[in-house]
């Protein structure tokens, strides 16, 4: 119970989270029937699988916000951002109806919950035309086509048969076409239990046409012959006879039945549903389709849109109104379900942890293989060897994809909150997003979204002035905050802009100051500037307000992102707005690597990291010790010594024969100097223990198909230190 | 009192079997191979249903049915086109002089009775 | 073949000895509301109908609805087998009203 409960509130969640967004984007486009379907459809369906938990104060709750949802979209009623408003406060308190659930087992809803969803269904319904619950009583549709309504009273009718509407046109007889015939041999089928037959309306008897054709007929039909067998009976009168064949109520049934039994695998149009189950011909779906057609022809019909076919299809008697109505439920169902289906397979996240572990130990294994391979001379067995490495390559990627998730989905989340800040601090705020279809591994989109969430805040909290202060300083009233992601080397790069009033580095520099974390005559660039902020204790907001009231700091963001081997950046125009740009790498499992010696150590750099790769002969590059630089074709960059920096005894006698390795993390370059250069290998990051945490310039470690243990180097890091010694070098 | 049927078709053996079928359900039948013959055999009797093939040497399908609809003893009767799949123009053409019925080949006898009782009282 | 009428003690008497179909439709309509419209009350008799179609059933309908507007009155007698059998089919001898006799020399059908 408890594991279908958890089923019910993920499934819960993402259909809220889709009624959110419907909701936010019907602000711009209150007439999207898509937006109006997400919003019925997340509360229909709530409903049901609360329906079949049995948690009836759900099923209370979201019962009449569909029925309102089915009066919009039936046009009932408008959007407007009223509603839309309601309409958010519903969805929140749905979430907290499903909390509830979830944390409790009482059948009874605590009295808070109760009063403040009694509020909402009146607010929602505006109290007159509140209607209690389930007292949609379908009107059907009369079985009696117009005109014959007086002769064929309907409870003269017993329920199991057909009838059959005949309406010939003038020229029938004259085509040969002889009513009697068909009408005999549809006698063949099944017993004529009665028949009216009527002469069209005739003004004046003499001025009749004796060879025209006048005649009706409402044939009352009982057979076990289908539809389209009926049909077939007049299917050489289709040019000169309106045909109506209305189904049983038996049959009626028998078709809402059929339709529940269809498969909900693939989605159909809603014709083609009805002709499976045999409700409609292809005949009289044509005539329908022709219909549609002429109908929104230009000019007839200023909307442009088209009448759906099902409507023209009851409105033509060639469908029941209840038939069709099932059959769009059908469809609907079939629609989300495709939607679903064809979208997400739910795979428990362990399951997908333990695949990429195995993958892991597949990539080590495979690794030592070819090690063995390469130390034997094993030449038959390399081509089979490096298939199987090339085929490991394929499953690593598959597997690590299967963890990507695209972080659009993160991203929308801020547009209620900017929504709703942007009400609370009465600004005027747009949401841009871009780049939402970059795909990252799942676990580091959980562990972004707070420090994404203390940025945009802050972005909207301090960035964006208020409109009046932007009129003031001639910038648009509306600011902008942007949200864009993109790849770049191995790396997804998260930007967050606004076009708000941007930080002053002189106060940021004034504040670490006052704390006494930078010297009064420290020469500092911008960057380092800016860099500061991200520190502990330097805040430059002045009162603390309702929204940055976490006591979550520019620090906590710092460190939560660098646990994710991530970087954040910084950058400021006073006046103009601000940036923040992060770093993450794309997964925490599993990188290709370039393999390094220093001093009989291997050291693995990711590759994505790796600019290039210099010869230790090449005249292109020479070393300035003095200085701490090096110097490639004129391009001056920091270095690390990697045997001096990790403090590798080697043999101080030994002339060193070096190779320079560029590696670059963002806008900033480095070089590694190392001694033997071993070449790209594919690596699995194994944390590090506790104990090493801390270690600088490595970010976790690796077993080599040979058994050795390789460190990993923390490039990021590295370049900050070479960056640092480098400054100070020159600074002395 | 039997109803008489005219089958129009150039090939012996489809006028045959049709013929068979017909007449065991209690027509009468009159053969023509032609639109130009059968015109020779409308001499006046009651006809009560044309079966017309389309494409026949002499006068075609279409060009009879269309002396069939202008002429006063038999303007009113009946027809069905015998038209293949790919002849659904023909079929068309048919329609819109007047044969509003059709049958398309290959066709066993009981689907040529179904269409001809459609049409017809026996 | 025809139509032959006569009076008798102020009644109508048409007798139809020929088909009702749509090619003489037109005819027998003309000549039928002629009398119809003549006669306060009209008899027609259908025991020579040899053949009838739907043509010939609009028309006595017609007849029928003619004779109502007009509040004269016309009854159908006599029916012979192919009207009764489009009358049975139609299940339209309650409509007309008129007894049908059926003889029992008629084979079924």
């Amino acid at each position: 119970m408890n594991e279908a409960k958890q089923t019910f509130a993920q499934e819960s969640e993402e259909l809220l989270q889709e009624m959110e967004d419907a909701l936010l984007s019907m602000e711009e486009a209150p007439d999207d029937e898509e937006n109006l379907n997400s919003v019925f459809r997340a509360m229909h369906t709530i409903k049901g699988a609360a329906g079949i938990f049995g948690f009836d104060y759900i099923v209370a709750f979201t019962h009449p916000v569909e029925t309102e949802m089915d009066r919009v979209r039936g046009g009932e009623r408008t959007v407007d951002s009223d509603l839309i408003a309601v309409l958010l406060n519903c969805k929140d308190h749905t979430a907290a109806l499903v909390d509830q659930v979830l944390s409790s087992d009482d059948p009874t809803l605590p009295d808070d919950l109760q009063q403040q969803g009694d509020e909402l269904l009146a607010q929602l319904t505006g109290g007159a035309n509140q209607s209690p619950a389930g007292d949609v009583i379908e009107t059907t549709t009369e079985l009696t086509p117009e005109g014959a309504t007086e002769a064929l009273p309907t409870e003269a009718l017993p329920n199991d048969n057909w009838l059959i509407s005949l309406k010939f046109k003038q020229d029938a007889l004259r085509n040969g076409l002889d009513p009697l015939s068909f009408i005999r041999y549809l006698g063949t089928l099944g017993t004529i239990v009665d028949v009216i037959t009527l002469l069209q309306d005739l003004q004046e008897m003499s001025a009749m046409d004796a060879e025209s054709c006048y005649l009706e007929f409402r044939i009352v039909f009982n057979s076990d012959a289908d539809k389209t067998a009926i049909e077939n009976v007049f299917e050489f009168a289709q040019d000169d006879c309106d045909i109506r064949i209305l189904p049983p109520h038996s049959k009626q049934q028998h078709y809402l039945e059929l339709l529940n039994e269809l498969p909900e695998t693939e989605l159909q149009k809603l014709g083609d549903i009805l002709i499976q189950v045999g409700a409609l011909t292809r005949t009289e779906l044509e005539a329908g389709l022709k219909e549609q057609i002429e109908r929104a022809a230009p000019g007839t019909d200023d909307t442009g849109e088209h009448k759906p076919i099902g409507e023209i299809l009851v409105e033509q008697q060639a469908v029941e109104k209840q038939v069709v109505e099932g059959a769009l439920k059908k469809q609907e169902k079939s629609r989300s379900r495709a939607a679903q289906e064809s979208r997400t397979i739910r795979v428990d996240s362990g399951k997908l942890g333990q695949l990429i572990n195995l993958v892991g130990e597949l990539v080590i294994s495979g690794a030592a293989m070819k090690v063995m391979v390469e130390r034997h001379g094993l030449t038959d067995v390399e081509e089979v060897a490096s298939t199987v490495e090339h085929l490991i390559e394929l499953i690593r990627d598959n597997a690590l994809q299967l963890r990507m998730v695209q972080i659009g989905d993160t991203f929308s989340r801020f547009r209620r909150v900017v929504r709703d800040v942007s009400k609370d601090l009465s600004k005027e705020i747009e949401l841009r997003i871009t780049g939402g279809e970059s795909e990252l591994d799942k676990t580091v989109v959980e562990k972004i979204n707070d420090p994404l969430t203390h940025l945009v805040r802050n972005s909207l909290d301090h960035g964006i002035e208020r409109p009046e202060v932007r009129k003031e300083l001639g910038k648009p009233t509306k600011g902008t905050v942007s949200l864009n992601a993109y790849h770049d080397s191995g790396h997804i790069v998260i930007e967050i802009k606004d076009d708000g009033a941007g930080l002053d580095p002189e106060k940021i520099r004034a504040k670490a100051e006052a704390i006494g974390m930078v010297k009064p005559n420290q020469v500092l660039s911008r960057q380092e500037i800016f860099r500061l902020a991200f520190e502990p204790g330097l805040s430059t907001k002045t009162e603390a307000s309702k929204l940055s009231g976490r006591g979550v700091g520019m620090d906590v963001v710092k460190r939560n992102i660098e646990s994710l081997r991530g970087t954040v950046e910084l950058d400021s125009e006073l006046g103009v707005g601000t940036t923040v740009t992060i770093h993450l790498p794309l997964t925490l499992a599993i990188i290709d690597g370039f393999l390094v010696g220093a001093q009989g150590e291997t050291y693995i750099v990711p590759l994505s990291m790796v600019e290039e790769c210099v010869e230790m002969e090449s005249q292109e590059w020479s070393v300035d010790d003095e200085r701490q630089y090096v110097n490639l074709r004129g391009e001056v960059m920091p270095y690390i010594h990697l045997s001096d920096f990790f403090g590798t005894p080697g043999n101080p006698d030994e002339k060193r024969r070096e190779s320079l390795v560029v590696v670059r993390f963002g806008r900033t370059k480095a070089g590694l100097l190392v001694d033997e250069l071993h070449g790209e290998q594919q690596t699995v990051i194994k944390p590090m223990g506790k104990v090493f945490q801390n270690l600088k310039g490595i970010s976790g470690a690796t077993v080599l198909g040979s058994g050795d243990i390789a460190l990993i180097l923390d490039i990021q890091g590295l370049i900050n230190l070479a960056n640092r010694q480098h400054s100070a070098i020159v600074r002395h | 009192m039997s109803k008489t049927i005219l089958i129009v078709d150039d090939s012996n053996s489809i006028r045959q079997v049709v013929g068979i079928a017909l007449r065991g359900a209690g027509y009468d039948v009159i053969e023509a191979c032609d639109g130009k013959d059968a015109l020779t055999k409308m001499t006046g009797d009651k006809i009560h249903l044309i079966i017309s093939d389309v494409n026949m040497p002499n006068m075609d399908g279409i060009t009879f049915l269309k002396e069939v609809k202008k002429h006063p003893r038999y303007k009113f009767t009946p027809v069905i086109m015998l038209t293949t799949e790919a002849g659904k123009d023909k079929l068309e053409e048919g329609r819109a002089a007047g044969a509003k019925a059709w049958v398309v080949k290959p066709f066993q006898p009981p689907q040529m009775l179904d269409a001809v009782s459609k049409l017809i009282l026996p | 073949m025809g139509i032959k009428f006569e009076k008798k003690n102020g009644v109508g008497c048409l007798t139809v000895d020929d088909e009702m179909t749509i090619y003489n439709a037109a005819e027998q309509k003309t000549e039928f509301l002629g009398h119809l419209s003549d006669c306060q009350e009209v008899e027609l008799d259908l025991s020579s109908v040899t053949e009838i179609d739907s043509a010939g059933l609009q028309l006595l309908m017609v007849m029928k609805s003619e004779a109502q507007r007009l509040d004269h009155e016309i009854r159908f007698i006599k029916h012979s087998q192919p009207v009764v059998e489009i009358f049975e089919l139609l299940k339209l001898a309650a409509h007309f009203g008129d007894p049908i006799v059926i003889p029992s020399e008629w084979q079924e059908s």
